[in-house]
C-alpha cells in the first residue's frame, strides 16, 4: 500500500477535469471561471512536483 | 510508516477533490472561494508528502494569503446578483459532462499506462541533493542556473503592474488636487495682507 507517482498523477488528473468541468458549468460567472483556472494550474503544479520528486530532478520545483 | 503515509495521502487527496467539487458546485461564490482555500491547503499537504516543502509553504503563503483573499475582495465588492447567474447552469451541464468525462478518461488512461523513458535519467540537469534542505537546494539552482529567467519573471511582473496602473488610473478634470510647485512658489507678499483695523468700524472701512 505504498503511495507512488501514479496516485499523485491521478489526483492531478481529477483536479484538472474538475477545473475543465467548472469552466463549462459556470460559464456566466467570471470569478468562478477564474477559480477553475486556478484549479487547473494547481493540477499542473502537482504533476510537476510529482515528476520532480519521482525522477530526483529539482528543476521541476523551480 | 507506509500505512500512515497512505492514510494521509488519501485524507489530503479526498478532501482536495471534494473541495474542488464544491468550488464549482457551490451556489454562493464566497463559499466557493473558501472551498478553493481548503483545496489549496490540502494540495500543500500533498506537496509536503512528496518532499517539496518549500513549494508547499509558498502555495499556502501566495495562494491562500494573496490570491484567495483577492478573490474574496472581488466577490464581495462586485456584489453581483448571483441567483440569476445560475439560471443557465443546467443548460451547459451535458456538454460539460461530456467534455469533462472525455478528459478524465484520457488522463486516467495516460496515468494507468505510463513508463519513464530510457533516456530520461540521463537528462536530469540538477539532481536533488540529500544533505541540504529543500529550500536551500532550490535556491542553489534558482539563483545560479536560472537567474536570467528569474530576472525576466520579475521584469514581466513589473511590466504587468505598471500596465494595470496605467489602464485603471484616470485623471478627472473637475477634481481639485494638490499642486506642490504652486504651494512652494507662494510668497508672503502675494498671500498675506496686513491691515490696521480701527475699533468699532470693522473691516469695511479699510479695504
Amino acid at each position: 500500500m505504498t503511495i507512488g507517482l501514479g496516485h499523485f498523477l491521478s489526483v492531478a488528473a481529477v483536479l484538472f477535469t474538475l477545473g475543465i468541468f467548472g469552466i463549462f458549468l459556470n460559464r456566466k460567472n467570471v470569478i468562478i471561471i477564474l477559480m477553475s483556472i486556478e484549479l487547473i494550474l494547481l493540477a499542473v503544479n502537482i504533476n510537476l512536483v510529482a515528476f520532480s520528486t519521482h525522477l530526483g530532478d529539482i528543476v521541476g520545483q523551480i | 510508516m507506509p500505512m500512515i503515509a497512505a492514510l494521509f495521502f488519501y485524507l489530503f487527496a479526498s478532501i482536495c477533490v471534494a473541495s474542488a467539487v464544491m468550488v464549482i458546485a457551490a451556489r454562493n461564490p464566497v463559499h466557493s472561494v473558501l472551498f478553493l482555500i481548503l483545496a489549496f491547503v490540502n494540495a500543500a499537504g500533498l506537496f509536503v508528502m512528496m518532499g517539496a516543502e518549500f513549494l508547499a509553504m509558498i502555495l499556502i503563503v501566495v495562494y491562500v494569503g494573496a490570491v484567495a483573499v483577492l478573490f474574496l475582495f472581488v466577490v464581495m465588492m462586485l456584489d453581483v446578483d448571483f441567483s440569476e447567474l445560475k439560471q443557465g447552469m443546467l443548460q451547459y451541464l451535458p456538454v460539460g459532462m461530456l467534455i469533462g468525462g472525455i478528459f478524465l478518461a484520457e488522463l486516467l488512461l495516460v496515468v494507468g499506462a505510463w513508463a519513464i523513458g530510457p533516456g530520461v535519467p540521463r537528462a536530469i540537469t540538477a539532481p536533488i541533493p540529500t544533505t541540504i534542505p529543500n529550500t536551500e537546494a532550490i535556491g542553489l539552482v534558482l539563483y545560479t542556473r536560472y537567474v536570467y529567467f528569474f530576472e525576466a519573471a520579475g521584469m514581466i511582473l513589473l511590466v504587468a503592474m505598471v500596465g494595470a496602473i496605467v489602464l485603471t488610473l484616470q485623471h478627472r478634470v473637475r477634481v481639485r488636487r494638490q499642486d506642490i510647485s504652486e504651494q512652494v512658489a507662494r510668497t508672503p507678499a502675494a498671500s498675506i495682507d496686513v491691515v490696521k483695523v480701527r475699533s468699532g468700524q470693522g473691516l469695511g472701512s479699510n479695504t
